[in-house]
């Protein structure tokens, strides 16, 4: 009795010390999937001898998981850097004075647009939306080239969607309803709904359902596409309106928590994730991430950033809109 | 003795009174009738309600049959039976709702992620419950009762009017712990694409950190909860725990057609709802990159589970026997009742409950390990405390009071003549605490510190955009990591016993 009594107590001892372990250390949230980024971090751990404490988003709750916390956090913050899967959210936390401007030397070659212009954050690679289609069970001269073809009676019930209030889905709607205008994109979300609309938990969740078969085709990122690629499930990947509208193109960005407890480190962590050996890692990487440095060499799978038809949207806008059309949004999914 | 008694009093109020004010005072307070209007919801909590009774049902069934057949039948390899019908409780359900996403081909899986699914993965994770509430139930009617009625009575009827009676009221108490752990299950529904209300829960909170929202939606779960709670302690008291399994038990020979039937009935369940998924999990981790990659990126997150459950169980086990030895009877009443109260509160409801509570109380909590530890001390401390309670209430107390007359402090008669007596539920305790530990998914989930992840929750978020095999190899870890401690558990439990 008395061995487990100190066994007790040292776990106890191990458990609340190592919690509180001082030392170069940055704690980092962030939604990028965890087994892309955490291979990045764990490099940087390697190179500085920082310890890095992650915490990661779950896939349902992507990104407005974290930056919720962050906001609840705000007054006593516990986090250092958030690596953010899109500039939207940064964007929300700068406008609600979360974020402190930090200008990295790293970032000169990421072009301005990609960048907060008081530094608030910074982009560094990238992904784009894409079509997953399940080549089973389409032909290819069939193969749906937009995201107006969701609105197609023969698809009816056959496709899926990411719930829009998560991740890059809703960066993907809020987009919408900037270059669209409120109307025409509030009528496509309730035509897609009457069009039998299967609407998923997560973009990971859209790509397996393609891939097992379960509808013939739907919207992910190029990473969720990818990895089923790799898995060699009977998938294909079709870049979306390339003579229209052109495709949504997501950079991820990074930013310091205003008051952080490690900032030194956290700028330390920053400079990294802009440096072209991380964009070289999340290029050569299954997500196949586009890389912002020019220097960098993109993933060979993807065609080079300057010759898509990207969507043409300002993020701060987005952002703005996003928070605005947020009631709508959780209408339409609730009555979904 | 003060000191200890303040101490173990402290516990109590901090980990477990705590807990469960903060979680029902702030679903109470955040009632609102706004959320019987919304389609999603309703359909969340009719979608839970159904998974939770289907997946009940069916598991009493298997659970049932295969105690009865295992316990009251002459049949080859009993203790493989066993083995093979308990191994399950040691995965983590969505580790065999990953297996058989893997193995069912596209025209099966629109089934599989159906809610029908989610009730047939978790039937196979739960019908142990019911299996063994059944092993040790046959085990503890004494003999005489079975062999006076079959003077008069053919065996048949003696099985349904009598043996079939006194097992009820166990088989009832494990139903109803699958009907809640089914109720909050988070990880299959979500895995399967099944909105469940503890799925909307969690997003509702981890999307918005949204308090008042996610206490408000925590509504119907806290009141079935409740519900739940009543029934389980009314039938907790009909429940008559031998300290030792009665020295004879009834068995029948089950001859010709019988026997393969039953054979074969026993074999396709373990088939089903063990060899299958755990033979897909092996397969698909059994190349050298997955295993690889497996141990790289999950053996910091094991060394963190194994700390936090052992650190929990232990705590827990250590509470409970110290507070049945120094509290009074009154306090151990109440006792008993808040901890079962505490482990029928969902992880989800209780995760937003804790940060609810600690958020305002210390931000030396929030955000760090003890957090965590906080949430598996308030929800699985019953578990120790509950065995322990039922054995010390069977203790001889003149053994105690020989010592306490004969001038030994009160410590040392609890090392001396308690703690060798109860050993083996001690080590019980200790055991189920660890094991619930290891395997919780809602609490590590919303609680774990920054850089501190559990294997469990490691396996959660990398199950997307991950290889299959070395997810599938992340879970063979977790479960390797918790059989072993168990085994060792057992073995220290049933060393002197």
């Amino acid at each position: 009795m008395k061995r487990w009594f100190l066994f007790s107590v040292a776990l106890l001892f191990i458990l609340v010390t190592c919690g509180k372990r001082e030392g170069m250390e940055v704690v980092v949230y962030t939604s990028t999937d965890q087994v892309f980024s955490e291979p990045v971090l764990k490099e940087f751990e390697k190179r500085t001898g920082i310890k890095v404490r992650m915490v990661f988003d779950t896939e349902e709750t992507k990104s407005t998981g974290l930056v919720n916390r962050l906001l609840a956090e705000k007054d006593s913050p516990k986090c250092d850097v958030f690596w953010s899967n899109d500039p939207l959210r940064v964007e929300i936390l700068k406008q609600k004075g979360v974020l402190a401007p930090y200008r990295s030397p790293q970032a000169a070659k990421i072009p301005p647009q990609f960048k907060d212009p008081e530094g608030y954050w910074t982009g560094f690679s990238g992904r784009i939306r894409v079509i997953l289609v399940n080549k089973e069970l389409v032909p290819r001269e069939e193969y749906p080239q937009g995201i107006e073809d969701m609105l197609d009676p023969r698809w009816k019930g056959q496709f899926a969607l990411a719930n829009p209030l998560f991740g890059t889905t809703s960066f993907h709607v809020a987009s919408l309803f900037v270059v669209w205008g409120d109307e025409k994109a509030r009528e496509f979300l309730e035509g897609i709904r009457r069009n039998g609309l299967k609407l998923a938990s997560s973009n990971g969740e859209v790509a397996r359902w393609v891939a097992l078969g379960k509808v013939k085709f739907g919207f992910v990122d190029n990473d969720d596409a990818f990895s089923m690629m790799e898995e060699g499930r009977p998938v294909e990947m079709v870049i979306p309106d390339q003579d229209g509208l052109g495709t949504l193109f997501m950079p991820n960005a990074v930013a310091l928590i205003k008051g952080a407890p490690h900032p030194e480190t956290g700028k330390k962590l920053i400079d990294f994730l802009l440096s072209p050996v991380a964009e070289e890692m999340l290029a050569k990487a299954t997500c196949r991430q586009i890389p912002l440095n020019p220097d960098v060499p993109p993933p060979p799978e993807i065609p080079p950033l300057s010759s898509l038809r990207l969507m043409q949207v300002d993020y701060a806008q987005v952002a703005r809109k996003m928070e605005e059309i947020l009631p709508f949004l959780r209408r339409w999914v609730a009555e979904r | 003795m003060r000191g200890l008694r303040l101490l173990l009093r402290a516990y109590f109020l901090l980990f477990l009174v705590l807990p469960a004010v903060a979680v029902l005072g702030a679903t109470f307070s955040h009632l609102s009738a706004k959320l019987l209007t919304e389609r999603v919801y309703l359909e969340a909590l009719f979608r839970s309600l159904l998974i939770a009774s289907l997946t009940t049902l069916l598991a009493t069934l298997f659970g049932t049959a295969c105690g009865v057949f295992v316990s009251r039948l002459i049949l080859p390899g009993r203790n493989l039976w066993l083995i093979l019908h308990t191994l399950p409780l040691f995965f983590v359900p969505y580790q065999f709702a990953l297996a058989w996403s893997v193995l069912l081909p596209a025209g099966f899986s629109k089934l599989l992620f159906s809610p029908l699914g989610v009730v047939f993965v978790l039937t196979g994770c739960f019908y142990p419950l019911v299996f063994w509430a059944a092993v040790v139930a046959l085990s503890s009617i004494p003999p005489e009762e079975e062999e006076s009625a079959l003077l008069v009575a053919p065996p048949r009827e003696v099985f349904l009017r009598l043996t079939l009676r006194r097992i009820r009221p166990y088989v009832w108490g494990a139903s109803l712990l699958i009907f809640l752990f089914a109720f909050s299950e988070v990880g299959v529904p979500t895995y399967l694409g099944v909105n469940v209300l503890p799925g909307e829960i969690l997003t509702r909170f981890a999307a918005f950190y949204d308090l008042p929202g996610a206490m408000a939606a925590s509504f119907p779960v806290v009141l079935l909860s409740l519900i739940l709670f009543l029934a389980e302690k009314r039938v907790f008291s009909r429940l008559r725990f031998q300290e030792r399994p009665a020295e004879r038990v009834i068995v029948f020979r089950a001859e010709g057609w019988r026997r393969v039937s039953v054979v074969l009935f026993l074999a396709s369940v373990a088939v089903l709802f063990l060899l299958v998924p755990v033979g897909v999990l092996i397969y698909e981790a059994s190349d050298l990159k997955s295993l690889h990659l497996a141990l790289s990126r999950g053996t910091e997150s094991l060394l963190h589970s194994l700390l936090y459950a052992l650190t929990a169980a232990s705590l827990a086990a250590g509470w409970s026997l110290l507070s049945l030895h120094f509290l009074g009877r009154r306090e151990r009443d109440l006792i008993s009742w808040v901890t079962l109260l505490d482990f029928f509160l969902p992880s989800v409801v209780m995760a937003v409950g804790l940060i609810f509570l600690w958020g305002r109380l210390s931000a030396a909590v929030y955000g760090t390990a003890l957090l965590l530890l906080a949430g598996l001390l308030a929800r699985f401390s019953f578990l120790p405390y509950q065995g322990l309670s039922l054995a010390y209430e069977r203790l001889d107390p003149s053994g105690i009071e020989a010592a306490q007359l004969s001038g030994a402090g009160e410590l040392r008669v609890l090392a001396r003549i308690v703690y060798p007596q109860l050993r083996r539920w001690f080590y019980l305790g200790l055991m189920l605490a660890f094991v619930f530990s290891m395997n919780e998914l809602g609490l590590g989930a919303m609680l774990y510190p920054p850089g501190g992840e559990p294997l469990v929750v490691r396996l959660y978020t990398l199950s997307v955009n991950n290889p299959v095999g070395v997810s599938a190899a992340l879970a063979l870890l977790n479960s390797l990591g918790t059989l072993v401690l168990v085994t060792f558990f057992l073995r220290r439990g049933l060393a002197r016993a």
